[in-house]
């Protein structure tokens, strides 16, 4: 799994390249931790990600968590057709917000400064 | 604070270790590892079989020490695994003795009965790899899903209006445009239209895990691989099937799974399971040992005294249900689906087995089926038998109900069958099955009887008017298998037919079945295809075909535009109509002298109803001013059928209140859409005193205010 993490105004970008599975989303979890604080703004890039098992998911959904804790918020964007069919199937699409390319997750993050 | 108890007392190859937890069964993730419990009271050794997902040979096999054995339990926690990426299995070492029940093999890598996941079928009808003598694998489960405030229903069990479905039948067939045919999602996908129809409560055949791939036979008329679509042969009864999710390549059928129940729920919708203890896929002898033969066959089958397999499943082996060890495996079972994946209620397959004593003799008290009864877990669940087995039992009316067990009312089925198809010497026991059943459920109430026409088993609605003999061939088992009363009639031409009248004539048989079950008292079930008049070609037992003739036809429901339009409106009205949902039996009674008892009987002529055998004419009255229900007070309702094989005029009693009348709701002699009319829009009856019903037809009329 490689991380990278860029900026772009107030928002973070995490471009994740790999699987999401149990033994890359401590990585995950580790970076994206340090990203995380009051009013976060993080996009994260999944275009790279070709793989997304059961505890990856829950490891996303938890991360969600910690940001809406933080009152801050999370898109992803650039989901492949099966990690986005997979989300679907499993319920776990309707717990984030999602977009098909960075600007998009930009936008929709600019747009919802403030909502929480 | 870490438990102080999260450490490893031993080594293995290389694999920490330490004596586990005996609860709860099965594979749990702990701090640090995963708990592995398991148990056999025959069994002298057990190994822990421990795999790579995917992988043919084993990464490591743990014997279990003798220190971590206690009692009959086998357990141990193993630390450092991935329970992301590791599957298992058990090998048992014990007597191979078969004339005492005891079949051990050390060789053969098991399931663990408790898996709430099974690798192996991941996909439908994937390929098996001929290297792997032990696909079927037990997975760890995390089992975290959100379920976001759902709330269970509880919707009154008399309000329901049962959907029997199959999950891959529903939307496999190309014409569903579903985004991922044959699945959970897809039901999900589907809701909108099981809000159309009007159901709510959908009753999925078998999801526990089973082999499609089981069966070794071809379809002798085109050489087709039979499969086992429905599915009543289990692997494990705590692994929802993989192949019915479009997750399940990724192990998340349960994720789908529940997804699809939060959804249901969300709609208004119940979801009931089809389970099947009564016997698992093992088979006889010459079955394939999988798990329960392996671990323990003395204890999970019933057996003789020479060590063989009784039969009252008709499929080789029959559950010892009552016996204690596998008495809490089926209840530790029914509260996992409750608790975990929030189910409604459950229908036995075979239910009487669960009667039975350990020589296979019927309980008058079967421990079994009181537990259930009164089990806190499962206390405002629905539970239907299907309350009779292979064995020769049949206890419609008599299976011991502890006052909460409903029963799939298989002589409702028979008697409207007959009577839809004109059979005279009925019409007493037609009175009695469209009441409730007060014959049979005196004590119990209406809710005891589960009211079906058609499911799975047998017959489509569309066949039972267009078949008179069933036609098997297909399965390959020379046409032997499937009922052989099947109450049905073909209107003169065996099959399909061009001649216009025969085919007006099953559409209005078909209308007058579907209106009977929805006017009586208890709870009405159909099968999925019947509300667009599914065809499987006479044959009444598809069990074994992944196809059309048992994929629900999208395309066909769009063509039966008026027969689909018939069932929602005929549903609608039955949900209107509090009068047709009385949980105690009707007594004919005016508790309230209100002038009009709950019901009443009629013929041709008003209060004067003719139960003498050849009669075919009958009309009731239902009359909500003495209801328990104050919705139901100013409802009433009349419903004549004329099963003639001519017109009848049919005079009319009075409507009950003064100002009044009789407005024409159902009539299944006309054509659509004058055949049934949106509830709220009947018209009124010009003339008050009298109609003529068409041969074979019904007539619903419902008094309104002017």
């Amino acid at each position: 799994m490689q991380i990278e993490i860029t900026h772009s105004g107030e928002s973070t970008i995490i471009t994740l390249v790999g699987d999401i599975d149990s033994s890359s989303a401590p990585d995950i979890q580790d970076a994206l931790s340090k990203q995380i604080h009051e009013n976060a703004s993080i996009l994260l890039d999944m275009t790279g990600v070709t793989f997304l098992s059961s505890f990856g998911l829950r490891h996303l959904l938890l991360l969600k968590r910690e940001v809406v804790d933080a009152k801050g918020q999370i898109v992803l964007v650039g989901l492949s057709d099966p990690v986005a069919n997979v989300m679907e199937v499993t319920g776990f699409s309707s717990f984030f917000d999602i977009y098909e390319t960075v600007e998009d997750g930009l936008a929709g993050l600019s747009d919802n400064q403030g909502a929480w | 604070m870490k438990r102080i108890d999260t450490y490893p007392t031993h080594e293995y190859e290389g694999y920490k270790i330490s004596q586990g937890k005996p609860f709860p069964f099965g594979a749990t993730m702990v701090p640090g590892g995963v708990n592995f419990s398991i148990y056999s009271s025959n069994a002298t050794a057990c190994t822990l079989v421990l795999y790579e997902i995917g992988a043919n040979e084993p990464m490591v096999e743990i014997p279990i020490l003798e220190e971590f054995h206690i009692g009959n339990v086998f357990c141990m926690t193993v630390y450092d695994i991935d329970p992301d990426t590791i599957e298992y299995g058990y090998r048992f070492d014990g007597p191979w003795e078969p004339e005492k029940g005891h079949r051990f093999d050390d060789s053969i890598v098991l399931l663990d009965p408790y898996a709430k996941l099974i690798g192996g079928r991941d996909v439908w009808r994937q390929p098996i790899d001929v290297n792997n003598p032990y696909p079927f694998r037990s997975r760890v489960l995390r089992a975290d899903f959100d379920w976001a405030g759902d709330r269970r229903l509880h919707t009154p069990i008399e309000d329901l209006v049962i959907y029997e479905m199959h999950v891959r039948g529903f939307t496999q067939h190309p014409s569903s445009e579903a985004d991922n045919p044959g699945t959970y999602a897809a039901i999900r996908e589907k809701i909108p239209y099981l809000k159309d129809l009007g159901v709510n409560c959908v009753e999925l055949m078998p999801v526990f895990e089973f082999d499609e791939l089981e069966y070794p036979r071809d379809n002798p008329l085109n050489g087709d691989q039979l499969i086992n679509f429905w599915g009543y042969s289990t692997l494990g009864f705590f692994a929802p099937k993989a192949g019915f999710a479009a997750s399940g390549r990724y192990g998340m059928q349960s994720d789908e799974f529940k997804a699809m129940v939060k959804a249901l729920h969300a709609n208004g919708i119940e979801v009931f399971l089809d389970v099947v203890f009564n016997h698992t896929n093992e088979g006889n002898d010459e079955g394939p040992t999988t798990s329960f033969r392996g671990i323990d066959n003395a204890v999970y089958y019933l057996l003789d005294e020479d060590g063989d397999y009784l039969n009252f499943s008709g499929t080789g082996n029959t559950m010892n249900c009552n016996h204690p060890v596998v008495r809490e495996l089926v209840i530790d079972c029914l509260r996992y689906w409750v608790a975990e994946y929030h189910i409604d209620g459950f229908r036995f397959d075979l239910a009487s087995v669960l009667g039975r004593d350990q020589e296979g003799e019927p309980l008058s008290n079967p421990p079994l089926l009181e537990a259930l009864a009164l089990d806190p877990l499962l206390a405002h669940c629905k539970l239907i038998a299907e309350a009779w087995d292979a064995g020769g039992l049949y206890q419609v009316g008599t299976f011991p109900a502890y006052g909460r067990w409903a029963e799939w009312n298989g002589k409702y089925r028979d008697a409207i069958r007959r009577w839809v198809k004109s059979d005279q010497g009925i019409v007493r026991e037609v009175g009695q099955r469209i009441i409730g059943s007060p014959d049979l459920y005196g004590t119990r109430g209406s809710t005891a009887s589960i009211n079906f026409i058609t499911c799975h088993d047998g017959f489509t609605l569309h066949d039972l008017f267009a078949y008179n003999e069933k036609h098997n061939l297909a399965n390959g088992e020379d046409n032997l298998d499937g009922a052989n009363d099947n109450y049905s009639w073909n209107c003169g031409v065996e099959g399909p037919t061009d001649d216009p009248e025969i085919a007006a004539l099953r559409e209005r048989l078909m209308r007058n079945a579907i209106t009977i079950l929805m006017v009586s008292q208890g709870v009405p079930m159909f099968f999925m295809g019947d509300e667009y008049g599914h065809t499987k070609f006479g044959n009444n037992n598809t069990y074994c075909h992944d196809n059309e003739l048992n994929y629900f036809d999208w395309e066909k429901l769009k063509e039966s535009a008026d027969l689909y339009r018939f069932f929602k409106q005929v549903i609608a009205f039955r949900k209107a109509h509090p009068v047709l949902r009385v949980r105690r039996h009707l007594a004919g009674e005016d508790y309230v002298g209100s002038g009009c008892p709950d019901l009443t009987w009629h013929g041709v002529r008003p209060w004067d109803a003719d139960w003498s055998g050849w009669n075919l004419a009958l009309a009731f009255m239902l009359c909500g001013e003495n209801a328990a229900r104050r919705d139901a007070l100013r409802d009433v309702v009349y419903v004549m059928m004329n099963m003639y094989w001519e017109p009848q005029v049919f005079e009319l009693p009075a409507p009950t209140r003064n100002g009044v009348r009789w407005h024409v709701a159902i009539n299944t002699g006309n054509d659509s859409p004058d055949d049934i009319c949106p509830v709220g829009q009947e018209p009124l009856l010009e003339d008050q005193r009298s109609i003529q019903l068409a041969a074979r037809s019904v007539v619903v009329l419902v008094g309104k205010a002017e």
